[in-house]
């Protein structure tokens, strides 16, 4: 049967420990055990099945032809103790042909990117998620103005076989390529698109600031408890803005916009100054009047007119009060896909 | 080989000088110096102060001169005094077989230095070494002018060092380049020394490092002016083709080549970053060994000039960019980041256009309304297409199909 979950032996664990993998989360065995969470992979993996028995340590329990000498196997597992995992596998295997368990192996691995894809996205994974960005497992923005702030890793597409992972980086909202070229063979699509920006909303009350030093903190301590569209003001794109924008100089002389090679892309970086322009419900509240119908689904949605709000995590906590998360997740998913 | 191309300068009088010596001979002859007029000024100059150094022995003076006369086999159509060779060189050079140009800088130490090491900063006084060769007067000179460069190709193709181009011999003989630079430097003249391999004080270890880190930095402080030099930007140029310095981290810019550069002019500062002119933003070095180099060794300046000269080389800029979603969705707070962005981005262009100045984006004016409009029919369909399928979403739907967390 299977394995429990934190043996350093399980598929799972050996498949997070893999070199270039160091992004990856080990998703719980409850969430791949629950069928509702896997809705509509069968269709996208080949050998769904037996990829799933390899992914949980689980014996193939409905190939009649060799259960005997899986009930075997088993006993000589017992017998011996805990071996290696390649050798606990070759041995389960040992009636298939090899090039069918290499199919299986890899169709494994594309089965757990996409479960991997969901249980990120779901209440544990995302948990699990922000351990390891404490961490900083997935390494700091190459950006310099951004002060080393860390990253998360991202799909640009939620399908699999399209592009490799990519680093979004919270503070200047853009996306790089990790630094280490070993991260160019892993899919993107197994984090997926969602992730980054779900992660920001997830958990509000990280500080982006925290790991780019502390002059930075200092400045934005002014309008800490000032809500805007949802995010923290100091959390919207801590990187942009005023003395983060790059100014091309020749001999201390700023070059001209209307130079053929002047600056073009400065807007990329550009916040405004006064981060409260931004709130466009509020400003079209004020323009329009409150009569509007909209108007006051805006004001339920949370229309941010720069109030307080409560101190402590509120917003995890209401999150948990509306029903697993992870129903949503996979229906989301599944409407991308 | 060397010797040869000594005897080719005095035979022509050094007024023109064989094109296909040097590897990189070709593409620096085409390019004329910055200041070709006071160049022969400078250069009997500094020959006159290499004559002053009390230090020097007399086999030092020969092969300095000599280097400076061979340093020319780039430089086309430049005056140049005759040089006076000794007298026994001759007849050995012609008697030396003459290896392949193209097999002159790659090639590693002489076989008869007696101590090879991994660089070529020879541990005896030069005099010593020329007793331990085998008596042989007239291979004295030459084993120097083999030197020629040495130390500046070990420093160029050692780790770490991938940025730096090779600066000229004659650059570096010219002392109105150095102008200023003797007081950032201790030890400036074995360190000048040290970089055009005619180093000869006999000293302990501790000064011999010492030296040798003050040598690398005056090859950094003469490397950011040298850059800025229609020859140097030349090289660079060519290393920034290679992509010698990287590419673009961020995604979008599709890995564009970077340029180094520095935040500040004044040494030890800030570390060197890399600019790409497609973002025009900067980046930190990948890894550690280039972000330990001063950002003043290639300066505030320089890649901004490179772009000035070849204006040719601004690449098209482009609108695309990341916009961070959930399900489909944009997030709200970096949506309307993105709007304003790109009215901030509208209105540049309007400037531009006003004062008739090329905006450098690849699409075309009016197409970017367009644009904005496709992605509005986009999001509304997305937006029916999450509603029917995702009933229980846990975000709520604001402006145009974003999404902004509960309150």
């Amino acid at each position: 049967m299977s394995t429990s979950s934190g043996s350093p032996e399980s598929w799972i664990s050996s498949f997070c420990s893999l070199l270039g993998h160091e992004y990856f989360a080990e998703v719980s065995e409850d969430f791949i055990e629950d069928d509702f969470n896997l809705t509509g992979l069968q269709s996208q993996v080949t050998m769904y099945k037996e990829a799933l028995e390899m992914i949980l340590d689980v014996e193939p329990e409905d190939d009649e032809d060799d259960e005997d000498e899986e009930e075997e196997d088993e006993e000589d597992i017992s017998g011996d103790g805990r071996d290696g995992l390649a050798g606990r596998h070759e041995r389960r295997h040992h009636s298939r042909i090899a090039s069918d368990l290499s199919v299986i192996e890899s169709s494994a691995e594309m089965l757990y990117g996409l479960i991997h894809q969901r249980y990120i996205c779901s209440r544990a994974g995302i948990q699990q998620m922000s351990e390891k960005y404490e961490l900083s497992h997935f390494g700091v923005c190459p950006r310099t103005n951004c002060n080393q702030t860390r990253t998360l890793p991202v799909g640009l597409s939620d399908t699999p076989g399209e592009d490799t992972v990519k680093l979004f980086c919270p503070s200047c909202l853009d996306v790089y390529v990790p630094p280490n070229s070993r991260f160019q063979t892993v899919d993107g699509a197994f984090f997926g698109r969602t992730f980054g920006a779900l992660f920001l909303l997830t958990f509000p009350d990280y500080d982006l600031t925290k790991s780019g030093g502390e002059q930075l903190a200092n400045l934005t301590r002014t309008d800490e408890s000032l809500n805007i569209n949802g995010m923290w003001a100091r959390n919207i794109a801590p990187g942009l803005g005023k003395g983060r924008v790059y100014e091309p100089k020749i001999y201390g002389f700023r070059v001209s916009e209307l130079a053929r090679s002047g600056p073009r892309m400065q807007w990329l970086r550009k916040k405004p100054e006064d981060i409260t322009v931004l709130d466009e419900a509020r400003h079209f509240a004020e323009e329009d009047g409150d009569s509007d119908d909209d108007d006051e689904n805006m004001n339920m949605s949370g229309r941010p007119v720069a109030r307080r709000r409560r101190p402590g995590n509120a917003r995890v906590k209401r999150q948990g009060q509306n029903g697993s998360p992870m129903a949503t997740e996979a229906n989301g998913a599944e409407s991308e896909l | 080989m060397l010797i040869g191309e000594a005897v080719y300068i005095g035979r022509n009088n050094g007024r023109s000088l064989p094109l296909a010596l040097g590897p990189s001979s070709p593409q620096c002859a085409k390019v004329p110096h910055h200041r070709p007029s006071i160049q022969p000024q400078g250069q009997s100059k500094s020959a006159k102060d290499l004559a002053n150094i009390p230090s020097k022995s007399r086999i030092a003076h020969e092969s300095s001169a000599l280097s400076s006369v061979i340093s020319a086999r780039c430089h086309v159509q430049r005056v140049r005094q005759p040089r006076p060779l000794s007298p026994k060189l001759l007849p050995s050079t012609l008697s030396r077989p003459v290896p392949h140009p193209a097999s002159r800088r790659f090639r590693v130490l002489p076989e008869r230095t007696p101590r090879q090491t991994n660089h070529p900063f020879d541990h005896r006084p030069l005099s010593a070494r020329a007793t331990n060769m085998a008596g042989m007067d007239d291979f004295v000179s030459d084993s120097d002018s083999d030197y020629t460069s040495y130390w500046r190709d070990w420093f160029i193709s050692s780790r770490g060092n991938e940025y730096y181009c090779e600066i000229d011999e004659d650059y570096l003989t010219d002392r109105f380049n150095l102008t200023g630079l003797n007081t950032e430097v201790q030890y400036y003249q074995y360190a000048l020394d040290l970089i055009t391999d005619v180093f000869d004080l006999d000293c302990d270890d501790e000064m011999r490092e010492t030296i040798e880190k003050s040598a690398r930095h005056l090859y950094g402080l003469i490397h950011a002016r040298y850059i800025v030099t229609t020859r140097g930007l030349a090289k660079m140029l060519e290393k920034y083709k290679k992509c010698d310095f990287g590419k673009c981290p961020r995604v979008m810019c599709h890995s564009h080549p970077l340029l180094p550069m520095g935040l500040s002019d004044v040494a030890n500062q800030k570390a060197v970053k890399l600019y790409c002119a497609r973002c025009e933003d900067i980046y930190n070095p990948k890894s550690t060994r280039h972000s330990a180099i001063d950002g003043a060794y290639f300066g505030t300046s320089f890649h901004n000039i490179l772009f000035q000269v070849y204006p040719a080389l601004v690449p098209p800029k482009t609108t695309e960019r990341y916009v961070p979603r959930v399900y489909g969705f944009k997030v709200h707070a970096a949506a309307a980041l993105v709007r304003w962005q790109n009215k901030e981005r509208g209105e540049m262009r309007r400037r531009l256009r006003k004062m008739e100045v090329d905006s450098g984006f690849a699409k075309v004016d009016g197409e970017d309304d367009d644009e904005d409009e496709e992605e509005e029919d986009e999001e509304e369909e997305m937006m029916e297409d999450a509603m029917n399928h995702n009933p229980a979403a846990v975000v709520q739907y604001r402006g145009a199909g974003e999404v902004a967390t509960l309150q």
